[in-house]
């Protein structure tokens, strides 16, 4: 049996995507302080749908930063985003296994995260530790 | 994994981005290549020993860890 990665299964926008998604993030950050501030009826009524709707804009932003292929796309970048996507699989593992230890510990209500908390968790820590590989190599 | 490339590479004159160009990689990947931080892979060994005009063997060898 061969197994055979290339870089379109691995990282799916181009370059310049990295771009769209730091502008979704910025723009998702800047419309939840104006949100928060703006005294505005609207915005207070339907508060909950306007975190679900943010928190999946800065997920967005935050998937196409990490989907989107370098400069130069070779076979140690596809290594570097299979260890770090491991690492971040591993440590969000971790956590909610963990997350009742932790609840106990600080005397905190027992709750599970939230799938889009898990998402997040796990693309911030793979595209630090995707970055970290980057900048060490 | 042990490694001559920067040896090679200095036989013929070529920089680590000149490598990276003529096979198709990035020259951080030369780099780490060169630094025993990554071991390429069949298909790039391949290509780099075809530049260097040598074989594989001559170019990459097993340490005591592997």
């Amino acid at each position: 049996m061969e197994i055979k990665l290339n870089q379109k299964q691995i990282a799916w926008f181009p370059n310049r995507y990295k771009k769209i998604g730091i502008g979704i993030i910025i723009l998702t950050i800047i419309s939840s302080i104006v949100f928060r501030f703006l005294d505005v009826e609207f915005f207070r009524t339907q508060k909950h749908l306007l975190g679900i709707i943010l928190l999946n804009s800065f997920i967005l932003g935050l998937f196409i930063i990490a989907w989107s292929k370098e400069k130069i796309e070779d076979e140690m970048t596809i290594y570097m985003r299979l260890s770090a996507i491991t690492l971040s699989f591993t440590f969000a593992v971790i956590m909610v296994i963990m997350k009742p230890v932790f609840d106990t510990i600080f005397q905190d209500p027992l709750e599970n995260y939230s799938g889009q908390e898990i998402i997040i968790m796990m693309l911030i820590i793979f595209l630090s530790s995707y970055n970290m590989m980057k900048i060490r190599s | 994994m042990e490694n001559t490339i920067k040896v090679e590479r200095a036989k013929l004159n070529l920089t680590q981005q000149d490598l990276a160009d003529l096979v198709g990689v990035s020259r951080q990947t030369i780099n780490s290549i060169e630094a025993e931080r990554y071991i390429p892979s069949t298909t790039l060994s391949l290509k780099i020993s075809k530049i260097f005009k040598t074989t594989v063997n001559e170019i990459f060898k097993l340490d005591e860890d592997d």
